[in-house]
């Protein structure tokens, strides 16, 4: 329980007094609920007796004034509780989402390499509610738990020795039993959690391949394929269910057989004149007291559990590593020459480390137009990324405008770097958001909505957009409207644009539209990039060829540069991709094949 | 220009599904709902004895307690007090027992019920056509057939249970309470009211609150979640700042919405609390009032103590039970009218027996409109010899994909006719027509599991020779042997491991495996590196001779491979020969396309 608090100190800390003063309430409070039984005694011990005397009644009404007040009291002080645990709960695990958020935003991209991305929404979604009810109930159900068995120890002890010992003398068994329920239940709740993760797992895959599974006439056996999983997840539903369906009753065995006892202990002792029927009946709500505990001890213990988990793993997050910003950096202009200097790069994942780029040397000049071409794996897309410092080189360095890339303010940076991705993202929101993405606060409206229309007329989107029922307010993205791989892609075009960058780098930004539509970005693209240092990044010869200069990789190094008339002449490889694209060669593709060995 | 408004501020936006709203009572869906429970009637009858026996101990426990404190502790006359001790224990078992029956047949009945349900859910989405799938969102459909299924498990399986003994136990402790004393129970009565009030009203509340901080979260999850997943667009276009700005917004309006919850939640469990105290003092307060004129008895006093709580904790679980139905009617209604959504393609009732196909192709004058959209296809015919290549060609929106859609009759025609080997398609059974076809999607989706399960699901009783067979076949069979895990190599959904070319063939291979009379295939226009374009048209070769095939084609090698071109535009075949032939038709579309592909830059 104190991981918790030790490892989450600078988000709690803040909230130590209220935290304190919520503590104290709770323990008020829980010394309050052992006056009751007293009071009950009282009534039955003091008033009960006397209540045909005279002052009977009087006293009668001021013994359950009392028991009032006590009750307006303690109702008061635990109001006062909830409200404090539960705000200050809501507090911390809002302080500690936003915290977790910019945290998230200052690691580079490299460590979300590291992580998937709904091992990262777990953690920033269950692992900060689990804390937050930590903070809200767990801790303080805790507190009453240990509280309220040990004082009902002790005011049995208090009450009738003898008695005490003998009900106490099943406490430790029950405990037992209860911890070791809640530990099979963890285990039922976990083993559940995965079945249920493998049953929507082949659920998805089953829609998402609909047209599979229909045009190969399937059914029949994703039928069955679902069955299985199904059953099982019956079967982990069972046991969970089955546990608790035999943890009630056995409370209610464990509950009797204590009443049980006093009954037949306490009436013994009662008739022999060793206790007063006051004593034995405050005995028997102790006993009654004791239900709220153990009711509650598996399920809070389990919880504390998790939600130690959970603050270890919200730690590990807060440790991770952060973007490098330079010490002084350069804020200024870009002009756009770019300078590889023996740049290689190489990234670690748990088979080894893969070499990607190899000692690349390669010069940009501002405003210069470079293809880069090559097969898959050859590291085109990671060259591109090293310029934003989306990803920094293992070895080697980069000089923009003749300063080390490093030195550069990474925002001065990257605003002036448009990028258009090979995998289009586009956020859940309108068109025009999503164009302004990179520069939201530009100039007044009406300055930004011409620069948006401005950018989507070049990027050739315009005229479909205005087509939409809300045209430029219409919401994209995830969790609107579905937009084909080519609009999608014109839109980030767009996007790219409406920052007006200096750099502008093209990955592969082609790659899902259809022939007519790459023709007509084509064209755009040759106005686009006028004055601009652009690098594009493709499969395809007919965009290559929109470059001043182009330069094939292979293997994560440079096999060859230079411009098109100059690359076809002289390199076999360029020679031969060029014509396989874009001439009619009748040679059988073997053969071909043969020819690209060794690109 | 000036007359488009951009609203710039409408920032984020956020559209919560309506998903956990509650429904008003539906006796209709509650019965089919309940009709699940059906085969499992035998164990829900015992449910109830046990749940009644159950309850008939739970009251004698503190009868007992009462007639051994009035009769035996009280006048200290303990001769025969072993008896009710005795009494008492057998009572306290047979409680334990019945509950524990209780328990474990509704746990098992509800599962049961819930598994059936489920499983009934997804055989019924595998029977809807395509046109229902096109339609839908998957994660729609899946939280159909996982979450909302799951919300009725614990009214399946413990509803009823409550149900019964709540209402019985209320009932039962109450007519307990008149028998022994009904002026304390009168007395006990004045509480209600405000406990009925507390649960019922301001629980609602409570509830409310709850719903809209879930909601609020569910804000929070997916701006979450697209944060994430669209973090290199962030970095690469510098929006931290704003990003965090937008966040910090919307982690506070969820926050605010808890504060809201706080001073109910702390209002409602102080008040239950405080009824227990003025339940009690009022039972102390009149009960020493009646035991002064000697009208009841301390053993009363003592009983009715202890029956305060259980009057009042049946009250609790019922308003909880109101709630669960309230909340599982919204599933119910989802669930149900996914079930009563009926296949739009129907199996004919007496099919032509079909045997092997040869693969002969006939539109005659077929016209097709999606559901609530214009015609897409006008008057289309067109013949296709067995064994022959076909490459449909044109631009974006002409109709070449409704053409496949048709032909592997994901979607009734709605003029004309398809006929294959001279048989009309509606009068043959699906499942033996699209045995003999085999489809290869431009998004070659693999299934999770081992690259040699992804090429025989086709045909699952494929042996491992037929597998290499094809895999040799489309040239994938040395890639998968030089993977550590070989044939074995593990593969998922989005096929990471697999390069887009890698996965292209191994959906060839699964197409081949099947040996389809009929092969259709929609061409990627993703750009693939050329050796992969290579590797293609080479396992293209082979599998399409000996069958009929259909190709929407994109490259030029591919359309250069068919045996004859079919031009396709707005829903109509304006050009049909070999390539040569097009391309001299100086006015033709195809000539046009293919000058804006293929010409030198």
């Amino acid at each position: 329980m104190f991981y918790i608090f030790k490892h989450l100190s600078s988000y709690i800390r803040p909230y130590k007094k209220a935290f304190g003063l919520a503590v104290t309430l709770t323990l008020v409070q829980n010394g309050l609920n052992y006056l009751f039984p007293q009071f009950v005694k009282g009534v039955f011990d003091q008033v009960f007796p006397r209540i045909t005397e005279e002052k009977g009644l009087l006293l009668l009404l001021a013994w359950c004034a009392g028991i009032l007040l006590l009750g307006f009291v303690r109702a008061t002080i635990l109001r006062f509780g909830i409200v404090n645990y539960e705000g200050t709960a809501n507090r911390i695990a809002a302080n500690l989402r936003n915290a977790l958020y910019e945290k998230l935003h200052k690691a580079p991209l490299s460590y979300y390499g590291t992580m998937r991305t709904g091992d990262l929404m777990s953690r920033l979604t269950l692992d900060v509610q689990m804390v937050q009810m930590f903070f809200a109930f767990v801790f303080s159900h805790a507190l009453s738990c240990f509280l309220t068995i040990g004082a009902v120890v002790l005011l049995m002890f208090l009450a009738s020795w003898k008695m005490a010992l003998i009900v106490l003398a099943f406490l430790p068994v029950i405990i037992v039993a209860l911890i070791r329920f809640s530990r099979t239940t963890a285990k039922g709740v976990k083993a559940r959690q995965e079945q249920a993760g493998n049953l929507t797992a082949v659920l998805q895959e089953n829609i998402t391949g609909i047209r599979v599974v229909k045009s190969f006439a399937t059914e029949e056996q994703e039928i069955e394929k679902f069955k299985e999983e199904n059953w099982k997840l019956r079967g982990a539903n069972l046991r969970v269910t089955l546990l608790n369906a035999r943890m009630l009753p056995l409370l209610i065995l464990f509950t009797g057989a204590g009443t049980l006892v006093v009954l037949g202990v306490g009436g013994r002792l009662v008739s022999a004149g060793e206790i007063t029927i006051g004593s034995f009946m405050a005995f028997n709500s102790y006993l009654g007291l004791l239900g709220w505990p153990m009711w509650m001890l598996a399920p809070t213990l389990s919880h504390i559990k998790q939600a130690e988990g959970s603050a270890r793993r919200l730690l590990e997050i807060f440790q991770a590593p952060e973007e490098v910003r330079p010490a002084k950096p350069v804020r200024r202009e870009i002009r756009g020459e770019i300078r590889f200097e023996d740049v290689s790069f190489a990234y670690t994942n748990p088979e080894g480390t893969v070499a990607v780029l190899d000692k690349i040397n390669l010069r940009i000049d501002p405003g210069e137009k470079v293809a880069v071409i090559g097969l898959t794996g050859s590291g085109k897309s990671t060259l591109v990324n090293l310029i934003p410092r989306l990803y920094r080189p293992t070895s080697g360095k980069i000089y923009l405008d003749g300063i080390d890339l490093n030195d550069w303010d990474l925002d001065t940076l990257r605003r002036q770097i448009g990028l258009v991705d090979q995998e289009t993202f586009l956020f859940s929101t309108t068109i025009a958001e999503n164009i302004a993405f990179g520069a939201p606060e530009t100039g007044t409206e009406e300055e930004r909505t011409r620069a948006i229309i401005n950018a989507a007329r070049k990027a050739r989107i315009h005229d479909f957009i205005v087509g939409l029922p809300e045209h430029y307010n219409t919401i994209v993205g995830e969790r609107g409207v579905g937009l084909s791989g080519g609009q999608k892609q014109r839109v980030a075009i767009a996007r790219a644009l409406f920052t007006n960058p200096k750099i502008l780098i093209l990955d592969d930004s082609t790659s899902s539209v259809d022939p007519e539509t790459e023709k007509e970005i084509q064209e755009s693209l040759k106005e686009l990039m006028a004055g601009r240092t652009t690098i594009i990044v493709t499969q395809r010869m007919s965009m290559a060829r929109l470059a001043d200069r182009i330069i094939l990789l292979s293997g994560g190094g440079i096999k060859a540069e230079g411009e098109h008339r100059f690359l076809y002449d002289s390199n076999h490889y360029y020679r031969l991709l060029h014509d396989i694209q874009l001439k009619q060669i009748e040679r059988p593709e073997e053969e071909l094949l043969r020819g690209l060995e060794g690109l | 220009m000036e007359t488009i408004k951009i609203n710039t501020y409408r920032r984020l936006v956020l559209q919560e599904e309506q998903e956990d709203d509650r429904r008003p009572f539906n006796r209709k869906y509650l019965a089919r709902l309940a009709g699940y429970l059906r085969p499992y009637r035998g164990a829900v009858v015992v449910v109830c004895l046990s749940s009644i026996a159950g309850i008939l101990f739970s009251l004698l426990g503190p009868y007992l307690i009462k007639i051994g404190i009035d009769n035996y502790i009280v006048p200290r006359q303990m001769a025969g007090f072993q008896r009710v001790i005795l009494f008492l224990a057998l009572t306290i078992s047979g409680q334990y027992l019945s509950l524990l029956l209780q328990g474990v047949l509704a746990a098992k009945a509800g599962q049961n019920a819930i598994f059936d349900l489920r499983q009934e859910l997804f055989n019924h989405l595998q029977g809807l056509s395509m046109g229902f799938f096109d339609k839908q969102k998957a994660g729609r459909l899946i939280t159909r057939v996982t979450n909302d299924i799951d919300s009725l498990q614990q009214l399946l399986s413990s509803g009823i249970t409550t149900l019964v003994t709540d209402t019985l136990s209320f009932f039962g402790v109450f007519a307990f309470m008149i028998w022994m004393d009904w002026r304390l129970t009168l007395v006990t009565l004045i509480t209600l009211p405000i406990i009925i009030w507390l649960v019922f009203y301001v629980r609602r509340r409570l509830l409310m609150g709850w719903r809209q901080i879930r909601k609020k979260l569910s804000n929070v999850n997916a701006t979450l979640n697209e944060s994430i997943s669209g973090i290199r667009v962030t970095k690469a276009f510098n929006r931290e700042e704003e990003n965090h700005r937008l966040f910090a917004e919307i982690n506070n309006e969820h926050f605010q919405a808890t504060q809201k919850v706080v001073p109910l939640s702390g209002f409602f469990w102080s008040s239950v609390n405080f009824v227990n105290y003025l339940g009690t003092a009022l039972i102390l307060g009149i009960g020493g009032l009646l035991l002064r004129y000697g009208w009841v008895t301390l053993g009363v006093l003592a009983a009715f103590m202890n029956y305060i709580n259980r009057l009042f904790q049946p009250i609790m679980n019922l308003s909880t039970l109101f709630n669960m139905i309230a909340t599982a009617m919204a599933s119910c209604e989802r669930i149900f009218e996914l079930m009563d959504i009926r296949p739009q393609v129907l199996e004919v009732a007496n099919p032509v027996a079909i045997g092997e196909i040869r693969g002969e192709v006939e539109f005659k004058n077929v016209s097709f409109k999606y559901a609530g959209s214009d015609e897409v296809l006008h008057d289309f015919t067109l013949h296709v010899r067995p064994g022959e290549t076909v490459a449909l060609v044109g631009p974006t929106g002409a109709g070449k994909t409704t053409v496949i859609n048709v032909l592997c009759r994901f979607y009734d025609i709605t003029g004309g006719q398809v006929l294959i080997d001279g048989i009309d398609l509606r009068k043959i059974s699906l499942q033996d027509y699209r045995k003999q076809i085999a489809i290869v999607l431009q998004d070659n989706f693999v299934f999770s599991g081992s690259i040699e399960e992804n090429i025989k699901y086709g045909k699952p009783d494929a042996t491992r020779d037929e597998v290499i067979a094809v895999a040799k076949a489309v040239g994938i069979h040395d890639f998968i042997t030089s993977l550590p895990a070989g044939y074995a190599t593990q593969v998922h959904e989005r096929g990471s491991r697999l390069s887009m070319g890698q996965r292209q063939l191994i959906a060839f291979a699964r197409a081949l495996i099947r040996d389809p009379k009929i092969l259709i295939l929609d061409e990627a226009t993703s750009s693939i590196d050329t050796q992969t374009e290579l590797a293609i048209q080479i396992a293209l070769k082979r599998i399409l001779t000996g069958r009929t095939a259909f190709i929407i084609a994109h490259r030029l090698s591919t359309i250069k491979r068919a045996d004859r071109i079919v031009v396709i535009d707005g829903g109509r075949i304006v050009e049909e020969g070999k390539h040569g032939e097009l391309v001299a038709n100086k006015d033709g579309l195809y000539r046009r396309l293919y000058e804006s592909q293929f010409r030198e830059v």
